[in-house]
């Protein structure tokens, strides 16, 4: 029969049950074949889906979750009014030849870019909030022929997850704006703004899965991949994600299924750095999936305020970028500048009053240089010259608001540290210079860029670490994605800088199209370890100052990916990572393969290079560090098979290696050593291969806080612990009970993620078990605290008497056996009262 | 009692991380709705 049958059996036996449903999704695909509903009778919909559950139709069941849009951290959108740029500025900035996007610079996509290499013929798929496909920079179409090509809205403007189903329809426009920012950073055409896409040739394919708010269910993101991976997308990409560390949550399996199938998937990292180690977030962490961390950007975006002077009395214009400050009571002006002094590296320009020989201010803007002493100070001395209107120079990158509310002063305003050199050069000659300001709130941008000296070019903050708790790698590499400019949707301004993986992500994505294109292979595997050994493994950075030391891989993966070489290097290595895995699980050799692709022979020089091992438990605590994690520097030993190997050309050759972990280390608080095998060869070039480990038992490790473990009731908003012994009274087995209905309900806090929870309802004060209760055994469950209402139903369908009952709660420890009782955590509820209405 | 009552403060001192963590946001269920899988080896059985 075909899969579309199916459904119909499911939904027959519904209906002969006389349960209501709701058609969600249809889910037929060639890798995955199901369906989504949902259940009206939420008093009974447990019971029904158990009866679901065991039809021998079902393969697997899951229940549908939702996922937010990232928290992706917006620095600056464009102005829909004011939107269009200097564009004598953007001409002095790169064109589409000539890639000085600082991104691109820093993965290598410039040199790509050098040599015409543009993604040409490859279809990127994004999964996401839809594409504003109208926007000039995004081709101005959808459809044939236009760069936005293929895709398709699965959700309907009114989704917003939840218990609303999806109204899909053919038109994938973007009302959220993440799902745009995301398509120009792989795609995007020459614009204003003087940046392109990394990958401007491909054609992009839109799969929206969020209505204008609110989330996306699974099944929509199931549905999604599927359906690009069926209109023969080459390249899938997703900014999505949720806590997970489980390479068996059902969209991760899904995504998995389309990798195994030939299609490479990239998907972010997520943006929970915070939480410290071992926080991998579905589905990124599916197996074969790339997982994308994120870097800052080395040049800062910054938008300022346009305006324009003459010089002498030239009738041509030269636009300079501002930021107003208070008082702005500018108005359209034009007024002649002038200086203090001539001296662009006076530290304490007009901090001093001025000299009785200064001309009445009240008629010329006021050129000041910032330092010494306060921007007030500086004012009141050229205002008590007369002046109305001052501009300050910086003396640092960029130009900030400055507040400056002295009496008589009308605005303020501050310019580049540049601009001002400039205007004082001129000056200096004897040059007369009249400045144009037009009044902020008309006023066009100035798109500019500043040195990022603070975090440029290290990890960015927020990426979240791996590995998965089974030990998988993750991240497999990073990208650009703090601090980047990209299209908007127009009528939220049309440009924006963000920041998150939500951003890097697209970035790898354009880079696996780029690869491919000059590789002639799609193939991810191959793809996902010539982009790892390529990539450039970078210092540990705090937020604040950068560390002597290489940041783990947990958190940066292979490193900064290195487009150009990935796209050339004659050298190969078969895998992108190698997990040695835990103590218990510990991988005591490994080897892989070096491939040489060249006609000359290449002789490798092999070492090792630690990175920072990596403490992922708090001192004496269950509970993960949070950001920053101790470090400490002892790191694992590594002997090879040959300190040297020579691969002929068009030959391959595998190197072996022994691992040793480091010793001296306190065990239980899991700590993850790591770091690089370097492989210099003589042809230049300069592969690597990480790889994690953890000098600990992942099973000795305790999941379950029993502490925080405990009763507590459904209606209270703060899930306080509840009295032993209290009375709970609910709706009997067909009722069903209002929103105000108190159910007992199990508080589970998780310390770190478990394969298995169970929760058993026993009789007070009894050992004797009388099953799970209903939604458990719960499996593969993300660290953190859930609270779970009972309604009396227990998982093999019975409901028990009114009585006096506990609930033990038991968490499968990582790598426990479900059928050994001592790999379980326990901790059992205080006793309490059930009744029935 | 005493002993209850040490519990229960015990308790709620150690709420303040699980109140953290309900902070950070997660992937929420939604009720009632669910995603099957078909097995299609057995699906032939039931025609």
């Amino acid at each position: 029969m075909s899969s579309s049958q199916a459904p119909s059996i499911l939904y027959n036996k519904l209906d002969d049950a006389g349960e209501k449903y709701e058609h969600r999704m249809d889910l037929t695909y060639d890798l995955f074949k199901g369906v989504s509903f949902k259940l009206d009778n939420l008093a009974s919909e447990q019971e029904v889906a158990k009866q679901i559950a065991a039809m021998p139709e079902i393969k697997q069941m899951w229940p549908v979750r939702e996922y937010p849009v990232p928290n992706d951290k917006i620095v600056w959108t464009g102005n829909s009014n004011t939107a269009s740029p200097a564009l004598n500025t953007i001409n002095k900035r790169q064109s589409s030849d000539n890639d000085t996007f600082s991104p691109h610079v820093m993965t290598q996509v410039d040199q790509l870019r050098a040599r015409g290499v543009r993604g040409a013929g490859i279809k990127v798929a994004i999964v996401d909030t839809g594409i504003d496909y109208d926007h000039p920079a995004l081709g101005g179409c959808f459809g044939e022929g236009c760069l936005v090509s293929f895709g398709t809205d699965l959700v309907g403007d009114a989704y917003t997850g939840g218990a609303a189903p999806p109204v899909p329809d053919d038109d994938p426009d973007d009302c959220g704006g993440h799902g745009t920012h995301v398509a120009g950073i792989v795609a995007a055409q020459v614009n204003p703004y003087g940046f392109t896409g990394a990958a401007p040739d491909v054609t992009l394919g839109a799969y929206r899965v969020f209505g204008c708010e609110g989330s996306a269910g699974n099944d929509v993101l199931i549905a999604a991949f599927n359906q690009a991976y069926e209109d023969g997308a080459d390249i899938i990409t997703a900014s999505i994600g949720g806590a997970s560390g489980w390479t068996e949550d059902p969209w991760a399996v899904a995504v998995s299924r389309i990798v195994d199938a030939g299609t490479p998937c990239t998907v972010s990292a997520g943006n929970s750095g915070d939480q410290g180690q071992f926080y991998a977030s579905t589905a990124a962490n599916g197996k074969g999936v790339a997982s994308i961390a994120s870097v800052d950007n080395t040049q800062a975006p910054a938008i300022l305020l346009n305006a324009s002077y003459n010089v002498a009395n030239s009738s041509s214009a030269a636009s300079f970028g501002w930021t107003e400050g208070s008082p702005s009571g500018w108005g359209n002006i034009s007024l002649p500048l002038w200086s203090v002094n001539y001296n662009t590296s006076d530290p304490a320009n007009a901090c001093d009053p001025l000299p009785d020989d200064t001309p009445d201010l009240s008629e010329y803007l006021v050129l000041v240089r910032r330092g010494s002493c306060t921007f007030v100070q500086k004012v009141e001395n050229v205002v008590a010259k007369g002046a109305k209107y001052v501009m300050f120079y910086n003396n640092a990158a960029g130009a900030t608001s400055v507040a400056a509310d002295v009496e008589g002063l009308v605005a303020v305003g501050m310019t580049t540290a540049e601009t001002g050199a400039q205007w004082i050069s001129i000056l200096s000659n004897g040059t007369d210079i009249t400045v144009n300001i037009v009044d902020p709130d008309s006023a066009g941008q100035y798109p500019s860029t500043r040195d990022n000296t603070a975090t440029g070019g290290f990890l960015s903050t927020f990426t979240s670490w791996g590995p998965t708790y089974e030990l998988d790698f993750y991240p497999q590499f990073s990208a650009p994605g703090g601090l980047i400019l990209s299209t908007y949707p127009l009528e939220l301004g049309g440009y924006a800088v963000l920041s998150g993986t939500s951003m890097a992500c697209p970035l790898a994505a354009a880079v696996y199209a780029l690869v491919s294109e000059v590789r002639g292979t799609l193939d991810p595997s191959t793809l996902e370890a010539v982009i790892a050994s390529t990539a450039n493994p970078n210092l540990f950075h705090n937020g604040v100052s950068a560390s002597p030391f290489l940041a783990p891989t947990t958190q940066q993966g292979a490193g900064l990916i290195q487009a150009y070489d990935a796209a050339y290097t004659n050298a190969f290595l078969s895998v992108g990572s190698i997990s040695f895995n835990d103590t218990d699980n510990f991988l005591e050799s490994a080897e892989f393969t070096i491939r040489n692709i060249g006609d000359d022979e290449i002789t490798f020089a092999l070492s090792h290079v630690p990175a920072a091992t990596t403490y992922t438990l708090a001192s004496d605590s269950i509970y993960p560090q949070e950001f920053p994690n101790e470090f400490t520097s002892s790191s694992a030993t590594i002997e090879f098979s040959e300190k040297e190997v020579t691969v002929p050309g068009n030959g391959e050759t595998t190197v072996s290696m022994t691992l040793t972990p480091p010793t001296g280390l306190t065990t239980a608080r899991l700590p993850v050593y790591n770091g690089y095998i370097a492989l210099n060869g003589s042809d230049s070039s300069s592969l690597s291969l990480p790889y994690l480990g953890v000098a600990g038992s992942m099973k000795a490790a305790t999941v379950l806080d029993t502490r925080s473990t405990y009763l507590t009731s459904s209606t209270d908003p703060a899930f306080n612990p509840s009295a032993a012994n209290t009375t709970f009274t609910i709706p009997g087995r067909n009722a069903t009970g209002g929103a105000n209905t108190t159910y007992p309900a199990i508080a589970v806090s998780l310390a770190l993620g478990s394969p298995l929870i169970l929760v058993e309802a026993h009789p007070a004060g009894s050992e004797t078990s009388l099953g799970n209760i209903y939604g458990f055994p719960s499996p593969y469950n993300p660290r953190g605290a859930t609270v779970s209402r009972w309604n009396g139903l227990l998982q093999n369908g019975t409901v028990v008497p009114a009585g006096s009952y506990e609930l033990v709660t038991r968490a499968l420890r990582i790598f426990g056996d479900a059928e050994d009782e001592g790999d379980y955590d326990v901790a059992t509820s205080v006793p309490f009262t059930l009744r029935y209405t | 009692m005493g002993g209850a009552l040490k519990l229960l403060s015990l308790a709620t001192a150690l709420l303040t991380p699980l109140v953290q963590s309900l902070d950070v946001p997660e992937a929420q269920i939604v009720p009632g709705a669910y995603i099957v899988e078909l097995a299609e080896n057995k699906v032939s059985l039931v025609i």
